[in-house]
């Protein structure tokens, strides 16, 4: 069996300079609770056995005791004042960004996370971030409610159509990680990673197969030394090789990273079209072998052939030329342009 | 023994030996389904919610079952995604809401306040065939247009498809209409059809919750119209109001949803709260400790309720004084609520304790509601909530409060007035299994839920990441536990309703007043009008021949008939000095 069947703590570690002030309250609250839920239970049962129904004994008429009744009612107030007050101070500091933060534009969509630092430089699915230095996600939806939440670092915000939500962190340098040999930055080191889930129900489609939906909207936080940040924003990997990371020198092509971007949590292409023939159907076209090159008849009533030409206006314009029976639906993705090339080559391969 | 015990409607004093009991009175099922009695109306619904809350387990079984391992266990997520809809939509709409106000408050409430009937028997019957109509309504829409939005209904995702969302909040609008009916027939009836004697400080306290449960039904389903009405002005006149593609608000549907939603949560645990305040009086045979701050209790938390809806929406984007205020709010919710715990614990104290089913999830409600209660605070903590949002600590959180505290106030209740309501006792040894199997299995399902969620899993997930697994596993086995526990209760209460002995009187010995006419009661409930001449609880002026005879309102106490025509109540009487219960009596009958 799992060695990590039960965890050995109530919270994850806390990874951000705000959440061991989280973690303070918690355990604030759990205590008093503790003690609560003892004296409560513990009265209870003491009772039970000593008053338990017995020959010859009969049960003592209730009395008043007001005084009892009135210390009972408004004493926990002074508790329950502490918890709300450590609770609202501690949550407006996590509210207000400190001025010197960076700013980062996130994008939710079904079911998959954009990033764009704050030179450009996009990412899907991972997002880099400095140690030590607080970091302002400025967020969006493109479809329906989407939640970024961090569990190591105790954030969660909703990502709201027609809105910008933002929230904070300052991600912990963590020194009991040793990186070894630090003195050159290095774009593809990492300090340690942070996982994302998205806490809105956002739905599904789809068998398992090729799920993309709520519960599969994941992404991560990839934590480096701020020189290492630094230098990722300048020289950010090579596209074809994201990260290098469990990547085979031979899986490096251009149409192998268009693979990649097509997974449901990168650019999210998987979340509606297919690329088996026998796989069910979803919101967008099958993109099965022979689908390069087919003609297709369009809602306007016109006829297209499946190219280059087609492809690349329908990914950048997505709701301009739509395919007989389909809804226009399909958001617009961002991308760069080495991105897209990528990702035609890519569907030429099918 | 066994004949002087079936021969119990002989009890009744002043010669109408010959009265049958409600359930006789009219032969046909015609004459139920155009019944104006109040207690055949109850059991219907009583049905109706006990089919509903089957349906709903099976979606639970099937949603724990899927979550056995991460991927695919048994179905596809869109299925899955349906499932958990289907799930809380009618655990919530068909079964909570209605279980204890509408099945037992229709039955006991006027029992308990010495009247005929309610105010409006038909008013009373239109609510019945609403809910029938609303519940069918529900499943439908539910099913035809595959919800999968989860029992919230959140725009924009319930509006992007199709309009799954208005047929579904039609169906909770018609469902809202049986609710509010219930709820001014309630109020009227604790108005104007009090028995003599029964002022308001002698209420049962029973009473008391239905009245503060029936204030909130009247109060905040209107809300649940406006909303429907919005989203229709939205779909056909486009006006935008939810859909930010309009230039609307996908927040402000939160907050019309949980304006209404969560004073909801108020109607669904204070009636249970109210069926475990005359448990424990029975079972104590003790008044309860502090009975004017009890029932004063359950109407704060109906007023306060109303107003602490933004703690649904702490992460959603709202204003930081919004959430200051609602935070604030929520917290006093604790005191109404730490007041009854406290209260009911007191009730214990140096009183003569007796353990039977009822009594049992009476105590496992102290014990689950305290939880719930606690782990509430966590999520009115501003700071702690942002952690915890739409994680399964919240999924625990809110089943303790639900099923922990409504349902089993609820299965306690309906253990309690069974012998009431059928005229038939159950077989105590298999009702105690079954307590356990169910108090056992909802703590194994619920506890590692606390677990799973303050380590970040997210609600509503069909998949999850490895290192989640052992809990779920642990949750699922629970789930099993439970539902076998539910399934030998459902097997227990049928062989009562087959072969089960004919129930005394008041088997419990209890001093309500509910407990004084036959079991079953006659079609008008008293035969002759009842004059209260003390409290419901004051086991220190009732005597034991009063306790399990029957109390008499005549002057000079108890009617020497009733004495002698219950030959055997006047033994089971004697037994109880001696420190046997009724119960016992009637067991070492049958052996």
């Amino acid at each position: 069996m799992d060695p990590n069947f039960l965890p050995s703590s109530q919270l994850p570690p806390a990874l951000s300079t705000w959440a061991s002030g989280v973690d303070d309250i918690f355990y604030f609250i759990f205590w008093v609770s503790v003690v609560f839920f003892v004296g409560i239970v513990g009265a209870m049962l003491f009772f039970m056995v000593k008053y338990r129904r017995r020959p010859g004994v009969k049960a003592e008429p209730t009395g008043h005791h007001n005084a009892l009744e009135l210390v009972w009612t408004f004493s926990p107030l002074i508790l329950l004042f502490v918890m709300f007050h450590w609770g609202y101070t501690h949550y407006i500091e996590g509210a207000i960004a400190p001025d010197d933060a960076i700013n980062i534009r996130v994008r939710a969509r079904q079911w998959a996370w954009s990033f764009e630092h704050a030179n450009g430089l996009p990412e899907d699915g991972v997002l880099h971030v400095p140690a030590g230095r607080p970091v302002r996600l400025i967020m969006s939806s493109e479809d329906v409610l989407h939640s970024f939440f961090i569990p190591d670092f105790r954030v969660k915000r909703d990502a709201v159509p027609g809105m910008f939500t933002s929230l904070w962190f300052n991600a912990l340098e963590r020194p009991d990680i040793d990186l070894g040999d630090v003195s050159t930055p290095d774009a593809s080191r990492e300090w340690y990673r942070a996982q994302v889930y998205c806490t809105e129900y956002c739905g599904a489609s789809g068998s398992w197969d090729r799920n993309s939906g709520h519960a599969t909207m994941y992404a991560e936080i990839v934590v480096q030394r701020p020189e290492d940040y630094e230098e990722f924003l300048r020289t950010p990997p090579p596209l074809y090789c994201p990260d290098g990371v469990g990547i085979a020198p031979d899986d490096c092509g251009m149409a192998d990273a268009g693979r990649r971007l097509f997974a449901a949590n990168q650019k999210g292409c998987a979340a509606c079209h297919q690329v088996d023939p026998a796989g069910p159907s979803l919101a967008g076209p099958n993109m099965h072998s022979g689908f390069w090159g087919r003609s297709e008849n369009l809602t306007s009533g016109e006829t297209v052939t499946i190219d280059e030409e087609y492809v690349r206006d329908s990914i950048r314009n997505p709701r301009a030329r739509v395919v007989a029976g389909y809804e226009p639906v399909m958001p617009s993705i961002r991308m760069s342009d080495a991105e897209l090339d990528a990702l035609v080559a890519y569907l030429q391969t099918l | 023994m066994a004949t002087t015990t079936a021969a119990n409607p002989a009890a009744e004093p002043h010669g109408h030996a010959e009265e049958p009991s409600y359930i006789d009175a009219k032969p046909g099922f015609a004459s139920w389904l155009t019944t104006l009695d109040h207690k055949r109306i109850g059991v219907m619904y009583l049905a109706g919610i006990l089919t509903m809350f089957f349906v709903g387990g099976i979606m639970a079984i099937l949603v724990r079952t899927e979550l056995w391992g991460p991927g695919r266990t048994i179905m596809d997520p869109d299925t899955y995604n349906q499932v958990f809809t289907l799930h809380g939509a009618i655990m919530v709409f068909l079964f909570i809401i209605p279980s204890v106000p509408a099945a037992l408050g229709n039955i006991f409430l006027p029992l308990m306040i010495g009247a005929k009937d309610v105010s409006f028997p038909r008013l009373n019957l239109l609510s019945f065939y609403i809910y029938v109509f609303g519940a069918c309504f529900g499943v439908y829409s539910i099913v035809t247009n595959a919800v999968d939005t989860g029992w919230t209904f959140y725009t924009p995702y319930s509006t992007r498809t199709d309009t799954s969302v208005v047929t579904m909040t039609t169906a909770a609008f018609i469902l809202g209409f049986s609710s509010i009916l219930t709820g001014v027939n309630f109020i009227a009836t604790i108005h104007t059809l009090r028995a003599p004697g029964l002022h308001w400080k002698r209420l049962p306290l029973f009473v008391w919750g239905m009245y503060a449960t029936s204030i909130i039904q009247v109060l905040a389903t209107p809300v649940l119209a406006i909303t429907l009405f919005l989203l229709i002005m939205e779909n056909v006149l486009t006006l935008g109001i939810f859909n930010p593609q309009l230039g609307g608000d996908p927040v402000l549907f939160q907050h019309f949803f949980w304006f209404y939603s969560h004073p909801a949560v108020y109607i669904m645990i204070l009636p249970g709260m109210a069926v475990v305040n005359e448990i424990i009086a029975t079972f104590s045979r003790r008044k309860i400790f502090g009975y004017m701050f009890v029932a004063m209790s359950s109407v704060a938390l109906a007023l306060i309720g109303f107003l602490v809806w933004g703690h649904h929406m702490f992460v959603a984007g709202m204003s930081e004084y919004a959430t200051l205020v609602f935070s604030a709010l929520t917290f006093l919710v604790a005191i109404p609520s730490g007041v009854k715990v406290f209260n009911w614990t007191a009730t214990l104290y140096k009183g003569s304790i007796s353990f039977e089913s009822p009594m049992l999830y009476a105590l496992a409600f102290l014990v689950l509601f305290t939880i719930g209660g606690l782990t509430g605070l966590f999520l009115g903590t501003l700071a702690v909530d942002v952690h915890l949002h739409d994680t399964y600590f919240v999924v625990a959180h809110f089943h303790y409060v639900m099923v922990g505290g409504t349902v089993f106030g609820f299965l306690g209740g309906l253990h309690y007035w069974w012998p009431k309501i059928f005229g038939k006792l159950y077989d105590e040894t298999l009702a105690r299994i079954a307590f356990a199997l169910v108090f056992i299995g909802f703590n194994t399902t619920f506890f590692p839920q606390f677990l799973l969620g303050s380590h970040g899993m997210p609600r509503r997930y069909y998949d999850y990441l490895p290192h989640f697994q052992g809990l779920h596993q642990v949750s699922t086995i629970g789930a099993f536990t439970l539902f076998a526990g539910f399934l030998l209760m459902a097997f227990m209460f049928a062989q009562s309703l087959r072969s089960g002995r004919r129930s005394p009187r008041n088997p419990w010995g209890s001093a309500g007043y509910e407990w004084q006419t036959a079991s079953p009661p006659i079609e008008h409930n008293f035969h002759e009008q009842p004059v209260m001449e003390r409290g419901p609880y004051d086991y220190h002026l009732a005597t034991e021949a009063e306790l399990f005879a029957g109390y008499d309102h005549e002057p000079g106490g108890i009617a020497s008939g009733a004495v002698h025509a219950v030959g055997g109540h006047a033994a089971a009487a004697h037994d109880h000095e001696e420190g046997g219960s009724a119960d016992a009596k009637s067991r070492e009958e049958e052996e």
